[in-house]
């Protein structure tokens, strides 16, 4: 299944073909636009808890912790698993149940008959929708958490903004930002196809279309903890 | 000249023992089957969508069992289905849907396309909105723009799957007199009608009729 989607996105990314093209933007805009309200609002909400947690600990002149675990924690492990759960709940629902609504009423048959195989025009440009979407909300949601923190810091706290600023900056790397991102593509691309697996293998019954909706986010939310989980063993000695 | 259309020995829904016909190039033939089940299954049967258990099943002298998954969609490139609700795809507009497959084969600019699907609706005399979601047309729209998707592929084989069933008189001769206009534009063209209804069997012109005997 892997190998075939592999070829299968070789084969989209060379054919270039405009109706997946068009699904492709269209699921980023769902998946991607629509979703930035969200994920900014929980992202900052979430800056300004950790950034008390913080201070409440360690006290207010502790700007070189605050940064260290605002970079740590915040960019590299829960912006991309935060953006991961709101895209899960938003997106993967929705990809699970369009797809499964369509493969009972037929419709999957219809494209095929029409010589346009699922995997091109189905999978491929949601994957990497998904995939766009979780790293630009991750890039957003981290920024919100930072601001959120630095607001809270500086007016709730009394710490400085340049201090608290100097502290992130100390500590934030381009390895951070690219781990972050690396992990959100990751969680999109298996989120995507999770979704797109369950739709796919519903047969002819209504019924079974909130069945493939739930099974695919429960999938989601387990593969995306494994892989952090993993990930942190692997990477996370640095 | 060997038939473009072949299925021999062929277990189908209703028929157990096996159903075998042939069609040549150029026919329009209708096969008169027992129901909306076996109409169903000829269509899969003859798209590669479904494996026959046992027998063969042959296109354009291509034997399907032993053509590989490309094949297939490089055949089904060549073919155009109208099924009894139109086939048409539910999130996507009228006009999406007219021109999907022109679109995906990618062979044609997008002007190009969008001037030939808009000669295909004047032709089908399409009236209602090309912006409206599918779901919102009515049975003989759908019906209408399935046709209008089929004929812009310009196919070797039309497969008409019950296309006929439960529409009005005047739409049913508006179908009839398109399809039939549109099978002798190409001399090689097979147009096959699939369906239970006997008199359509019989007003829709056909040089070949084949009853399905079994059930």
């Amino acid at each position: 299944m892997i190998w075939q989607a592999v070829l299968d996105t070789v084969a989209v990314i060379r054919e270039r073909r405009r109706p997946v093209i068009t699904v492709f933007w269209r699921q980023l805009y769902f998946s991607g636009f629509e979703a930035l309200w969200a994920t900014l609002i929980v992202a900052v909400l979430l800056g300004t808890v950790i950034v008390s947690q913080v201070a409440r600990i360690a006290g207010s002149e502790s700007e070189y912790l605050t940064g260290k675990m605002m970079v740590w924690v915040v960019v590299r492990e829960l912006a991309p698993l935060i953006t991961a759960i709101i895209v899960i709940g938003r997106s993967v629902t929705a990809i699970a149940t369009e797809l499964a609504q369509m493969k009972v009423s037929g419709e999957t048959e219809y494209l095929e008959g029409l010589g346009i195989p699922l995997g091109h025009y189905l999978i491929v440009p949601r994957s990497a929708a998904l995939c766009c979407s979780m790293m630009l909300l991750t890039a957003y949601s981290a920024a919100g958490t930072l601001l959120g923190g630095g607001l809270i810091a500086s007016f709730g706290w009394g710490m400085p903004l340049a201090h608290y600023s100097q502290g992130i900056l100390a500590i934030l790397t381009f390895d951070e930002i690219a781990t972050a991102l690396t992990k959100a593509g990751l969680f999109g691309l298996v989120t995507a196809n999770i979704a797109c697996q369950h739709g796919l293998i519903v047969e002819q019954r209504v019924t079974q279309i909130p069945q493939a909706a739930t099974r695919a986010v429960m999938q989601s939310l387990m593969a995306i903890f494994l892989i952090d989980g993993f990930w942190a063993l692997l990477f996370g000695k640095g | 000249m060997p038939p473009l259309l072949s299925i021999t020995d062929v277990p189908i829904a209703g028929y157990p023992q096996g159903v075998s016909f042939t069609v040549d190039a150029g026919s329009l033939a209708v096969v008169l089957t027992y129901g909306q089940e076996a109409n169903d299954c000829i269509v899969r049967l003859l798209l590669g969508l479904i494996k026959a258990a046992r027998g063969d099943v042959s296109l354009f002298e291509v034997p399907l069992h032993s053509t590989t998954q490309r094949q297939i969609f490089q055949l089904r490139t060549r073919i155009g289905v109208v099924y009894p609700n139109g086939g048409l795809i539910a999130n996507l507009t009228a006009w999406e849907n007219l021109v999907l497959p022109l679109e995906y084969r990618g062979d044609l600019s997008a002007d190009e396309i969008s001037l030939r699907a808009e000669s295909v609706l004047l032709r089908l005399g399409y009236i209602g909105s090309v912006t409206a979601p599918s779901g919102t047309l009515s049975m003989y729209q759908r019906r209408l723009l399935g046709l209008g998707r089929a004929m812009l592929g310009d196919p070797d084989l039309m497969l008409l799957n019950g296309i006929l069933d439960g529409l009005g008189d005047s739409e049913c001769q508006n179908l009839l007199a398109l399809i039939t206009a549109f099978h002798l534009e190409k001399q090689e063209r097979i147009t096959l009608y699939c369906t239970a209804n006997l008199e359509i069997a019989t007003t829709c012109g056909a040089t070949q009729i084949i009853r399905l005997r079994g059930k």
